[in-house]
């Protein structure tokens, strides 16, 4: 027996979360876009309050109104349902392309997400499903208020549904009034909205040679709405300890000075990083290869 | 004596005492069946440690008792770094020395992290550039960003993917060692409270093929009993929560020592991870630095009380896990939602009932719910939940007296293994509510020596409806017996926790030491 993770075949696998309070229609969600041709080899694990259950047709039947409750913390049943899922998936004689998790209505999907990132699949994007007709009620609620609010936290991208039940003068006053209400709370811009009934897309970018700053901060600023959100971590020719973290929300770019971290070995240097677009966005461009708008390759 | 006949033994027990065999009224025996085959590294009276030399030594033990391949896991449990004399906490390097090809995973004794020795980080990926994931920690060596062995909370939870999984097989085959966890400390029925569908499958077997020696009582997770009834009743077509007729009458009736009792429902988290749900926010940080954290329920309450009404109509007992008092709140409210009054005599139960708000326990009174305490917390949480609530609502923290003089049937657990098997500390925190550090929390719901016995035995059985053949000592109820070294009730406080047993018996056979007092 060799010391190799029982994960190693899912290390790198991108992986996108779904978050969104019970009956937020995650499932509606991902239900119609798993039909997509394209989608056919995504794992998708559905965690029903605790418990992990890669049972599709479970997903199908449960229809957002699955009532089962919690799985208990770790110390109470020595187990982890999400890692044990993972486990399963593989040691499958093909690993998925791609991994999505439906989140239990009561999880914080940051932390779902930070979970995946220990088990070293890759977050390609977290999302947070958003019924604007029930979330000034529910942002209130004496019992799940302050669980519902804390989901937003660490969420790539605000993905709406059931707008088609407000009318559109209702639909936008609800989506400012969201708005608001995350600046306050984080003094920062919110996380993207995105309304089509479509997940967003999400591309991921392997950078192998160091770029200048200032390289990075012209494409991102040539980036255009359709690119909701980018995010990770850039090799810059002026920072030699370690990668720097990026994150673009909106035309806000920050991207610090410091390394977010040391290099884990000296010669396994590289930056990576996720654009999250519209569902109907073209392939976004990346810093290496984007054209400056006069035409010369930079 | 008026029951003795010709074959009656006459046992002369040289003062000590009989008790009735112990109830477990809420653990995992599930848990057991990992633990036994993990090396006990908890600091004394529950384990051997003291120092690192003697924790390496019990681990070289450990695995030639237990031995492993090359590459294969070591794992304890019990880590505990203030009961080290050595004045500095466990590093990789100790455990290398001894381990240099196995990783080794030792368990924290709060069961939310371990250290880890340098095989071990590898294979979990944990290096020098490996961040801090939210809400946990991976400790560095002073001065350098370099793993020191221990991690914990959320950077904890991924290595549960590479500790072995024993097959049902192997499990089985401890099912002696497991049981005798409980039978040396005088339990004779046992619960596993959270039960998994797998874990129902393996009980059943062991059942069947004679495995049991003790009674265990099993209460199916909610959660988990959709997928229960799929595998039993493939063809069965209910609304939500609803039982076919053969699961309901497998109910309340033992089979080969097995039997199931009712449904387990968890509200909220444990109040030590502060994940438990309260009405009021802590004094300190949330589990991930969070300000004004009161915690947060695991179920929504439209839920909780969609499966408290449904469950409860078609008569089945329910359990419900609530620490925090928001969280007792929301089952109250699910109760009284259903309709639920005590002349039902439905019995449900609120485990924990850790921290209770003024007039709840009332509340229980009017609807019929009855709170299994865990006063253990206490001792080992108790200071932590000083600092984390205040002495005050500390203090409020299972309280025994006040439930008994409203009439409740009030039981109390170890929930292991989430603690130690040990009803004498049960006893003792019951009577005492002392710390660790020596701390009273709630000195006027202190209880006596009598009313908590009561609560591990007679108590506990009247909550899984068996009251009428377990639980005291009378004639014509099993002979599920326990003999002490010593009487509790005349015993200083701090001598309770070093009682000892010196038999058990279960239904009339001695299964663990001996009725003459041959220490086992």
């Amino acid at each position: 027996m060799t010391n190799v993770s029982p994960l190693a075949a899912l290390h790198g696998v991108p992986a996108t979360v779904v978050g969104g309070y019970l009956g937020s229609g995650k499932t509606t969600l991902i239900n119609g876009w798993l039909q997509e041709p394209g989608h056919r080899n995504w794992a998708v694990l559905v965690n029903d309050l605790g418990s992990i259950n890669v049972d599709a047709d479970r997903l199908r039947r449960s229809n957002g109104r699955v009532l089962e409750l919690a799985g208990g913390c770790v110390c109470c049943t020595l187990r982890d349902g999400l890692g044990a899922a993972l486990k399963q998936l593989a040691e499958r004689p093909e690993p998925p392309e791609h991994v999505l998790i439906e989140t239990s209505g009561m999880a914080v999907p940051r932390r779902v997400a930070a979970q995946l990132q220990l088990h070293r699949l890759e977050v390609a994007r977290v999302l947070l499903v958003v019924d604007l007709e029930r979330i000034e009620e529910l942002w209130y609620d004496q019992w799940v208020g302050e669980l519902v609010q804390q989901q937003f936290e660490g969420v790539d991208v605000l993905q709406f549904s059931k707008l088609d039940r407000l009318n559109p003068v209702m639909a936008q006053q609800r989506q400012d009034w969201l708005r608001q209400r995350l600046e306050e709370q984080r003094q920062r811009p919110s996380p993207p909205f995105h309304e089509e009934r479509q997940l967003v897309r999400s591309d991921l970018w392997w950078q192998l040679e160091p770029l200048a700053r200032q390289q990075v901060v012209d494409w991102s600023e040539q980036l255009g709405p359709e690119v909701l959100r980018a995010k990770g971590e850039v090799w810059l020719e002026d920072v030699a300890d370690g990668p720097v973290s990026l994150d673009r929300i909106g035309n806000r770019l920050e991207m610090p000075t410091q390394a977010c971290r040391p290099w884990s070995a000296p010669l396994q240097r590289r930056g990576r990083l996720i654009a999250i677009s519209r569902a109907t966005a073209p392939a976004p461009s990346w810093p290496a290869t984007f054209q400056l708008p006069g035409g010369a390759r930079n | 004596m008026a029951l003795a006949g010709p074959n009656t033994e006459r046992i002369n027990l040289q003062g000590r005492t009989l008790l009735p065999g112990f109830i477990d009224a809420h653990g995992h025996f599930a848990n057991a069946l990992q633990v036994v085959a993990w090396a006990n590294i908890q600091r004394p009276p529950a384990g051997p440690v003291s120092d690192i030399a003697g924790l390496q030594e019990v681990l070289r033990n450990h695995v030639a008792e237990h031995p492993v391949e090359k590459g294969e896991w070591v794992v304890g449990y019990g880590y505990d770094p203030d009961g080290l004399s050595d004045g500095r906490p466990l590093d990789k390097a100790d455990l290398d020395a001894v381990f240099p090809d196995n990783p080794v995973m030792l368990i924290h004794n709060s069961n939310h992290g371990a250290v880890l020795n340098s095989r071990g980080l590898e294979l979990a990926g944990y290096d020098a550039s490996t961040p801090d994931p939210a809400g946990g920690v991976i400790v560095r060596r002073p001065g350098s960003h370099e793993p020191a062995g221990l991690v914990m909370e959320t950077a904890f939870l991924p290595l549960f993917v590479h500790m072995p999984q024993p097959s049902d097989t192997e499990r089985l085959k401890r099912f002696a060692k497991a049981q005798e966890l409980y039978s040396s400390k005088g339990i004779t029925t046992a619960q596993d409270g959270a039960t998994v569908a797998g874990d129902l499958t393996l009980f059943q077997q062991a059942a069947r093929e004679g495995y049991l020696q003790i009674d265990l009582v099993l209460l199916p997770l909610v959660l988990e009993v959709p997928g229960m009834l799929r595998e039993r009743f493939p063809h069965f077509e209910g609304e939500t929560l609803q039982l076919p007729k053969p699961a309901l009458d497998s109910f309340g009736t033992y089979h080969d020592h097995l039997k199931l009792q009712g449904i387990k429902l968890i509200v909220d988290g444990s109040p030590q991870g502060k994940t438990a749900f309260w009405s009021e926010p802590l004094l300190t940080p949330g589990p991930n630095g969070e300000a004004n954290w009161r915690g947060q329920p695991l179920v929504p309450p439209e839920v909780l009380n969609d499966a408290v009404v449904r469950l409860a109509a078609q008569g089945v007992q329910l359990f419900a896990h609530c620490n925090g008092d928001a969280a007792i709140a929301m089952m109250i409210e699910a109760c009284r939602k259903a309709g639920l009054k005590p002349d039902q005599d439905h019995r449900t139960v609120i485990i924990h009932s850790q921290f209770m708000a003024s007039g709840q326990l009332e509340k229980y009174a009017e609807l019929g719910i009855h709170p299994s305490f865990f006063t253990v917390h206490a001792f080992y949480f108790g200071d932590t939940h000083i600092v984390n609530l205040g002495l005050d609502r500390a203090s409020r923290m299972s309280p025994m007296a006040s439930a008994i003089l409203l009439g409740l049937h009030c039981s109390n657990h170890n929930d292991y293994s989430v603690t130690p098997i040990e009803p004498m500390r049960m006893v003792e925190t019951a009577m005492t509510r002392r710390s660790r550090s020596g701390v009273v929390l709630g000195e006027s719901e202190q209880v006596s020596a009598e009313t908590a016995l009561r609560a591990i035995t007679i108590e506990a059985a009247w909550q899984i409806r068996e009251e009428s053949s377990k639980g005291s000592l009378a004639p014509g109820k099993r002979a599920d017996l326990v003999i002490l070294d010593r009487d509790p009730s005349s015993v200083a406080d701090d001598e309770l926790n070093g009682i000892a047993v010196v038999a058990t018996f279960k239904d009339g056979q001695c299964i663990y030491g001996s009725a003459t007092g041959a220490m086992p």
